[in-house]
């Protein structure tokens, strides 16, 4: 070989690494971007307008789901509260003026005078709702951050049922179990699938820094990783507190489209929901998240029609949906506990088997999903 | 009695123990020394079905025993007494021996088993009604042989006893193992303690990393093996 | 509210222990599978979910013919739980676990949903003669409440010979401490497992006819309340400690209920949320929980062994 054809090889090589790092990424929000412009287009249809909108909402759980549990190996129930966090504050800062006097008659003196003339844009009540459950994740995640396993199981949990109990009994901030009045239903969809999209990079990124790195090395093998000088508090901390931001944006977009909301949408269900999508999809990688939400998003919203539009004449009884949701989640725990894309990223094509003809392995995010 | 052909063990990706084949007839004391991570533990807690092997067999009197539930190993009589001794701290010195004898079904014969066990070691029945937990190491050592005798093994496999205890008990636990191996007993003992039991066992393997066999054979054998002291330590 | 009156003193009292005794008896059920499986299992609120369905269609046939189906029923659905859905399982790790009986728990309550649609309200008819307050003294009672503790008394002694007195208690204890090395001294894990969850379905059967004969709504999702007090009271108690599972949920019980009699209304209703905050707490600067403390306070020789090795063998 000569050197000048080492060279090209070389430059080749560059730039098909450059690729290969950006092509996960570029794919699924290519996939993004599809899904939106067939249902904003093609199908001119107001259900499956409301059910993409409410795949996208889920998704955005299932990334923020996905920087702390798929790179920390740790299970949280508790991303949700922060959902719940940025849907209330958001709302709380964007709902009109005047109707806030009427709704919010018992809110204490000091928060009246923030609240009350706060009128802010959609994007500005979002971030503001980012940035307040990002708080109050940075809050939990100092005890939570030091426990794994089934305590971490525990806590995570702890957080979420507070955080309802606390929706439910706050009502002079919250209206307590009543629904939110005067939202303005300002979430679109495009802006919804713009950040999903930066969702997904930042888990893109965040996996490939050297931060997620350490963490992921952390999960693989705590004693080894904390020998060589990782801090695992503090990488469990930093994961913790994106995953957290990440959910209260979703939480002020949710508030803004479903504007009736309750203390009801951030609980169980959801939770469970979202858990589902990520295991079934694959804890370990970005693309396990895309592809777990969009696998059960199907089935759910075909099984959802089933129940009431039925097929053929027949119907199922109301809550099948559920029921198969929960049937998925169990087979992929006995049969597949490390999910459809067993934790890897979608490879680069180049890689892909058949292309290649031998048997040569894609560079992967190696993630044994929920093994400790 | 016991052969184990070509196990290999791993954790996960790590493969603790690679292609070891040994063997213990009836009636010897075996000893197994190494340093630390070459496989001994592994060793002794696949034999006893606490761990599977991904290769090889371990034969128990010629039948298979790999894959086998570790209640179902006992039953067969092999008894383990673990290394860190794992005496049940919740429970009763005498509940601790007792429930040595789960497997046993002759209450008679169990009950002359637990009297002779107690008089081997006296300690125990001046502790019988007290928790586990308030025994000192060697004490628990003791606790944790009885536990194993009194299911009237065919076999019996210790992991590290002497491990943390003072210059006395390890005599003493050395006492024991000798008075059980005149008794009859066949013993594999997994030992930090190499030069000891290369002197008591009848033969003692040394491993190294993997689960490789670095030397065998007797006491006098290994002594010829002149390099052998600088090897030994060199390895660990 | 410091210058009560006695009876009211004593009628705090009598609540807190009412209460507590409900709230141990949920705790201890819920322990029993935590030390022997390492199972947290969220499921154990659709035992109560089944107790009360039963309840609800065989109450019909007379309260004996209730209470004995009831405790069949759950029994008998612990044991499919075990054997259907825990058992694939059982060697994965323990998050794995956790999202199974996560999902497990969902699952079940959708399906009672599909198969008892909300349509009608179902409610367990109370009994006067049992709910109906009486005084002694000033104090008000009610037979259930006196029950409750009776049932919840007799329940922890028959625990405790159980656990002390029998084989098989001995060999649950062995298995909730080290569940490795019962096996290796012959238990057999099945039998024990499958004991601990029939014995985990007879006491949720117990506390299901206790907790329903107060509450009477029969919904879907009528076990999470009872579940999420037994987590709380395990985690107080001490993860992994069956006494201290049924300390801490009394002691859970007592506080909640002491709390909502002398907090001021503005943060009453706050009071479950302190205890889950306390929860998250207790994980992190004391997971061994109040028997942890008194284990501590009771250790008196040292010994002289090196600290135990860690579960994987160094060499």
């Amino acid at each position: 070989m000569t050197e000048a054809t080492s060279a090209a090889r070389g430059r080749q090589t560059r730039l098909e690494g450059i690729l290969r790092t950006l092509w996960t990424p570029l794919l699924l929000s290519a996939f993004m971007v599809a899904i939106w412009l067939v249902v904003t287009h093609i199908v001119d249809d107001v259900f499956y307008t409301s059910e993409a909108e409410k795949f996208f909402l889920r998704l955005l759980i299932v990334l923020a789901l996905q920087i702390f549990c798929g790179n920390s190996g740790i299970l949280s129930f508790g991303q949700v509260a922060f959902m719940a966090v940025g849907a209330y504050t958001s709302a709380l800062l964007t709902i009109p003026t005047a109707i806030k006097q009427f709704t919010f008659l018992s809110m204490p003196g000091t928060l009246k005078d923030i609240v009350f003339p706060a009128e802010l844009s959609a994007f500005q009540g979002t971030i503001v709702g980012g940035l307040a459950a990002l708080v109050v994740a940075m809050v939990f995640g100092v005890p939570i951050v030091r426990l794994t396993g089934v305590a971490a199981g525990i806590a995570t949990l702890a957080i979420l049922v507070a955080m309802n109990v606390f929706i439910q009994q706050t009502s002079s901030i919250t209206r307590g179990t009543s629904t939110q009045i005067g939202v303005p239903q300002t979430t679109t969809m495009r802006a919804t699938v713009i950040w999903v999209i930066a969702a997904i990079v930042v888990a893109f990124a965040y996996q490939q820094s050297r931060n997620g790195l350490r963490l992921r090395a952390s999960r693989e093998n705590d004693r080894a990783s904390r020998s060589v000088g990782v801090s695992v508090p503090r990488e469990r901390y930093l994961a913790f507190a994106l995953s957290g931001f990440v959910c209260g944006i979703a939480g002020a977009l949710y508030g803004h489209y479903f504007i009736t909301f309750s203390y009801l949408d951030f609980y169980f269900d959801l939770t469970f929901l979202t858990i589902a999508m990520l295991v079934v999809g694959g804890m370990g990688s970005v693309s396990g998240a895309v592809v777990g939400t969009s696998f059960l998003t199907v089935i759910y919203v075909f099984f959802q029609r089933f129940e009431v539009n039925g097929i053929g004449g027949t119907t199922v009884p109301s809550g099948t949906a559920d029921v198969v949701m929960a049937l998925a989640l169990l087979i992929a725990l006995i049969l597949r506990p490390k999910g459809l894309t067993a934790g890897r990223e979608i490879p680069w094509p180049r890689d892909w088997r058949w292309f290649r003809g031998d048997r040569r392995r894609p560079p992967a995010t190696e993630a044994p999903g929920t093994a400790e | 009695m016991l052969e184990l052909k070509d196990v290999s063990v791993s954790y996960g990706r790590i493969a603790a123990v690679q292609g070891l084949s040994l063997e213990v007839k009836q009636g010897e004391f075996v000893g197994l020394v190494g340093h630390n991570g070459a496989g001994k533990s592994t060793t002794l807690m696949t034999i006893a079905g606490a761990l599977t092997p991904v290769g090889g067999d371990i034969l128990l009197e010629g039948q298979s025993i790999v894959g086998l539930a570790p209640d179902e190993i006992l039953r067969r009589g092999i008894a383990l007494v673990p290394e860190g001794r794992r005496i049940f701290g919740r429970l009763t010195v005498g509940e601790n021996v007792k429930i040595g004898a789960t497997v046993r079904k002759d209450r008679k014969a169990l009950e002359e088993d637990i009297r002779s066990v107690v008089e081997r070691f006296p300690v125990l029945q001046r502790y019988w009604n007290s928790s586990g937990a308030k025994l000192s190491g060697g004490e628990q050592q003791q606790l944790a042989i009885a536990r194993a005798l009194v299911s009237r093994p065919k076999l019996l496999l210790l992991d590290e006893p002497t491990l943390g205890l003072a210059p006395l008990m390890v005599d003493r636990v050395f006492d024991i193992l000798e008075q059980l191996h005149q008794g009859g007993t066949t013993i594999l003992l997994v030992e930090q303690n190499a030069a000891r039991t290369i002197e008591m066992a009848d033969r003692t393997y040394v491993l190294r990393t993997g689960g490789r066999i670095q030397f065998h054979g007797t006491a006098a054998e290994l002594a010829e093996i002149g390099d052998f002291e600088t090897a030994y330590i060199g390895m660990g | 509210m410091l210058l009560a009156s006695t009876s009211t003193y004593f009628q705090y009292f009598a609540d807190s222990v009412a209460y507590g005794s409900l709230f141990a008896l949920m705790a201890l059920s819920l322990s029993l599978l935590f030390g022997v499986m390492g199972l947290m299992n969220f499921a154990y609120g659709e035992l109560i979910m089944v107790g009360a369905y039963t309840m609800f269609y065989t109450e019909r046939y007379g309260w004996l013919v209730m209470i004995l189906a009831t405790f069949a029923a759950v029994i008998v659905f612990a044991l499919v739980m075990e054997l259907v859905a825990f058992r694939p399982v059982r060697r994965a790790s323990p998050s794995t676990l956790l999202i199974t009986s996560f999902a497990l728990s969902i699952g079940l309550q959708k399906l009672f949903y599909m198969i008892f649609p909300p349509g009608s309200p179902r409610t367990v008819k109370p009994y006067p003669w049992l709910t109906n307050q009486f005084e002694i003294k000033g104090v008000l009672f009610s037979r259930l409440e006196i029950a409750t503790w009776i049932v919840t008394i007799l329940l922890l002694v028959g625990m405790v010979l159980l656990l002390k007195r029998t084989a098989l208690g001995v060999q649950l204890r062995a298995s909730t401490e080290d569940f490795r090395m019962a096996q290796l001294v012959g238990v057999k894990a099945n039998w024990v497992i499958s004991s601990a969850f029939a014995i985990t379905g007879f006491l949720a059967a117990a506390v299901t006819i206790l907790y329903m004969l107060n509450h009477g709504d029969v919904r879907p999702n009528v076990g999470q309340g009872p579940l999420l007090i037994a987590f709380v009271g395990v985690v107080i108690g001490g993860l992994g400690s069956l006494g201290g599972a049924a300390l801490g949920g009394f002691t859970l019980g007592v506080v909640i209920n002491l709390l909502s009699a002398t907090l001021p209304r503005s943060i009453q209703g706050h009071t479950l949320m302190f205890a889950f905050l306390l929860v998250i707490l207790m994980l992190v600067f004391q997971p061994n929980g109040l028997m942890g403390t008194i284990d501590k306070l009771r250790r008196k020789r040292i010994t002289e062994e090196i600290p135990r090795a860690a579960e994987e063998p160094a060499t």
